[in-house]
């Protein structure tokens, strides 16, 4: 096994040493992204942390359980990233075929891929982990042994929960056809993914913040002094940083030998599972049943709209894009409760939020552009030959794009900002206003995440995330952050103007008349530019 | 033969940074010639014929597709042409069915020919029942012979094929043959990438091998014989012209 950790070296030195400039400067640039989100992630946990443990009496105590909180949902992230992450290098590893035909145990081949795995599923969530454990660390007043034991202490609590995700993969994998894998993993993933978010939010924080739901204050504090979640290694890891914080070796030994078996455990059950299952979850040979759609109809259609249906049929076939759609389902979804949870009782506060609504949408309009209209171009990727070969002008395949791209980012936006408009009731004027400007932002928004899909395409890509999380992601991210607070300042003067009692129809008019023409100018830019772009693509 | 030029090439030239894939080729292909290129892999086949069909640019040169300049005229040459790519990647979530429909759309076919000719290309090529599966779960012949029946159902004056047969079980490979054949006979020129050497042999007007960017010879299969040895097959040709080039 230790030959093929050999390979992995290599082949990572290799692709180093063999960085371009404008490669090596790409890296650079992501790892100082990198690092500021880690400062970042220091810096709120440090404030959240040291505001909390500074509430009378039940400080310490919520310090806790944010703390288990947020360990339960590491050890759920790393699960979920293990399941795919494992699932893609274990069973669709390209070099998986090679592996086989060398001669190794099977057994090892497994275990080098699922080691693999928990590396690239658990680094991250690592990097997001110690920034938060160095902050409670500070609060605490920790010493030195609290660093070194809790990053020890990660391994067998990451390693968990990325063997738990592996070991899901391969019972998925003996039980469903290989061809409809990929699709059950991904979807399963992002259902996975939709109820931790919607969970957390509908459920913990409001419980946290407020002990109105309690009879009595003991039974509050009783609530948060107990286990979330007791059974699983994020409690022990909780119970083990808990007890390092004060110093209790009895609790630290305790909940580290449960880290530790229950790690051991896994280890075992997944080698368990490997030696009866994983030969026949690599079988080719697996019944497939194919999808089949009966409707054969022949009416006719322009160029245009065919490519238009074709975009359509591709999408919603496309199990892939379901789960963007439910990450972005539940993201409207949170976004929606927490506005019904807002009261505003003065102007001011109706003054601040109609304005950081409008940009809480638009936020919203990022996000769901860059999963779902971003990536367009990127995976049109193999079948460029045949959109460039049609008889198709480039300027209106790129549009019809656009179109297709643009509808649900508007849709979504548009319904997003009239709901909690009318949720905060927010007065005619500003209500209109803030919904016309939603239009152009959002045309704008979606426009640029096409255009900057064809200016930064990837076409090496194994899910689309990768390609969400590539530079031209997060490119797109910036202008339309940039995008956001242009308009953000344009807004504010009539709102503000409004909420002081100083309305006038021609004034909102003229502001109108501006947003549309700020949008309709940088739209005109960013078209042009992803045009041209797209023109120049070669595949 | 008809004597009208339907692809003509001069001094193409096509660079990937510092690295020459074409380089300085001239040649020309008669209307209803099948026209073979042949060359080892990386001489620089598929690119040739990504430039004669407008997915790349030429970075010097001039070529022109039925008299029409490719770099200026692209959107007018697409409508008479057909292109099958050495990797047959096509949506793999719309149906057979669908993808045909798409191309008779895009290509304006009228309906009442489609109506004719999708459901007869399927019998063919043997895919009328599997014409309402996605694509998806076709293997590569598969969805090379619905690539073909693509092409096929839009008529073009001129067809490019990267590797047509790769895939093809044998009974499609000689039905592909014989079309190709029974086209060029009524006029349709064909310009032809392809391993193949029998087939290049058996089928072609005129034969050019390719290596290293460069055109190493260029004539109809008795001529190339006749610069090595009048027994020779094309295999032995090819060798010979290709051995030591790079």
């Amino acid at each position: 096994m230790l030959y093929l950790f050999k390979i992995s070296f290599l082949s990572l030195k290799n692709k180093i040493s063999s960085l371009k400039f404008s490669e090596d400067l790409k890296a650079a640039f992501f790892i100082f992204i990198g690092i500021n989100l880690v400062l970042i992630i220091y810096a709120a946990s440090y404030s959240l942390l040291k505001y909390v443990n500074s509430v009378a009496v039940a400080g310490p105590l919520l310090v806790n359980k944010i703390t288990s909180l947020f360990f339960l949902a590491a050890f759920m992230m790393t699960a979920l990233s293990s399941v795919i992450v494992s699932f893609s290098s274990i069973y669709f590893g390209k070099d998986l075929k090679l592996l086989l035909s060398l001669p190794l145990k099977t057994g090892d081949i497994f275990s080098f891929k699922v080691l693999n795995a928990f590396f690239y599923a658990s680094w991250m969530v690592l990097a997001g982990l110690m920034p938060f454990l160095i902050a409670f660390a500070v609060v605490k007043g920790a010493g030195i042994w609290f660093y070194v034991c809790s990053l020890v202490f990660a391994v067998p609590f990451l390693a968990s929960a990325s063997f738990t995700g592996t070991a899901f993969s391969v019972v998925i994998m003996k039980f469903f056809p290989k061809a409809k894998i990929r699709n059950i993993i991904f979807v399963t993933g992002a259902v996975f993914f939709t109820a931790l978010i919607v969970v957390l939010r509908l459920t913990y924080s409001e419980k946290l913040i407020s002990t109105e739901g309690f009879a009595l204050l003991s039974q509050y504090l009783s609530y948060l002094d107990s286990p979330t979640a007791k059974f699983l290694p994020s409690w022990w890891y909780a119970g083990a940083i808990f007890g390092l914080a004060a110093e209790n070796l009895g609790k630290v030994l305790f909940y580290f030998f449960m880290l530790s078996v229950g790690a051991a455990f896994m280890w075992a059950g997944l080698k368990f599972l490997a030696k009866k299952y994983f030969v026949d979850g690599l079988d080719e040979g697996q019944a497939f049943a194919p999808s089949r759609i009966k409707k054969e109809n022949y009416g006719v259609s322009s160029a245009f709209s065919s490519l238009l249906k074709k975009d359509m049929k591709v999408f919603f076939r496309d199990s892939g894009q379901w789960s963007q759609v439910l990450i972005i389902a539940s993201i409207v979804l949170v976004y929606l409760f927490s506005m019904y949870k807002l009261s505003f009782e003065t102007i001011k506060m109706h003054n601040t939020m109609s304005l950081v609504n409008c940009a809480l949408v638009w936020f919203v309009a990022t996000a769901v552009a860059l999963r779902l209209s971003f990536p367009l171009i990127s995976l049109e990727g193999d079948s460029f030959w045949f959109l460039f070969t049609i008889p198709v002008k480039k300027f209106k395949i790129f549009t019809e794009k656009i179109l297709f791209g643009s509808f649900s980012v508007c849709v979504v936006s548009i319904v997003l900002i009239a709901v909690t408009n009318y949720m905060m009731s927010i007065s005619y004027p500003v209500f209109l206003i803030t919904v016309s400007a939603t239009v152009f932002v959002t045309a704008l928004i979606a426009c640029a995440s096409v255009s900057i899909g064809a200016i930064l395409p990837k076409f090496n890509y194994s899910s689309i995330p990768q390609i969400e999380s590539s530079l031209g992601g997060l490119i797109f991210m910036l202008f339309s952050f940039f995008v956001i607070i242009v308009n953000i300042l344009i807004l504010m003067q009539p709102v503000r103007l409004f909420y002081a009692g100083s309305y006038s129809q021609i004034l909102f008019v003229k502001y109108f008349i501006f947003i549309v023409l700020v949008n309709l100018c940088f739209l005109a830019v960013i078209f042009s530019i992803g045009y041209n772009a797209f023109k120049r693509i070669e595949k | 033969m008809d004597e009208v030029i339907s692809i003509e090439v001069k001094n193409l030239v096509k660079k990937y940074g510092d690295f020459e894939a074409v380089k300085d080729i001239s040649f020309d292909v008669k209307k209803g010639e099948i026209f073979a290129f042949l060359g080892p892999n990386g001489a620089g086949k598929t690119t040739t014929v990504k430039i004669l069909t407008g997915l790349l640019k030429p970075s010097s040169g001039e070529v022109s597709v039925l008299g029409m300049n490719v770099s200026r005229d692209i959107d007018k040459i697409k409508s008479k042409i057909g292109f099958v790519p050495d990797q047959p990647y096509v949506y793999p979530y719309l149906t057979a069915f669908e993808y045909m429909r798409m191309i008779g759309d895009v290509y304006k076919v009228p309906v009442e020919k489609q109506q004719k000719m999708i459901p007869e290309m399927f019998e063919m090529f043997e895919l009328d029942g599997r014409s309402s599966e996605i694509i998806d779960s076709f293997s590569h012949g598969m969805k090379q012979k619905l690539v073909i029946s693509g092409v096929l159902l839009h008529a073009p004056e001129i067809m490019f094929l990267d590797e047509p047969l790769v895939g093809l079980d044998p009974r499609s490979a000689k039905l592909v043959k014989d079309i190709f054949a029974k086209l060029a006979r009524n006029g349709t020129t064909i310009f032809m990438c392809t391993h193949v050497l029998d087939i290049a042999q058996k089928l072609s007007d005129r034969i050019c091998i390719i290596n290293g960017g460069k055109i190493l010879a260029l004539d109809t299969f008795e001529n190339l014989q006749k610069r090595v040895d009048s027994q020779s097959d094309l295999e032995s040709v090819y060798l010979d012209i290709t051995e030591g080039v790079s």
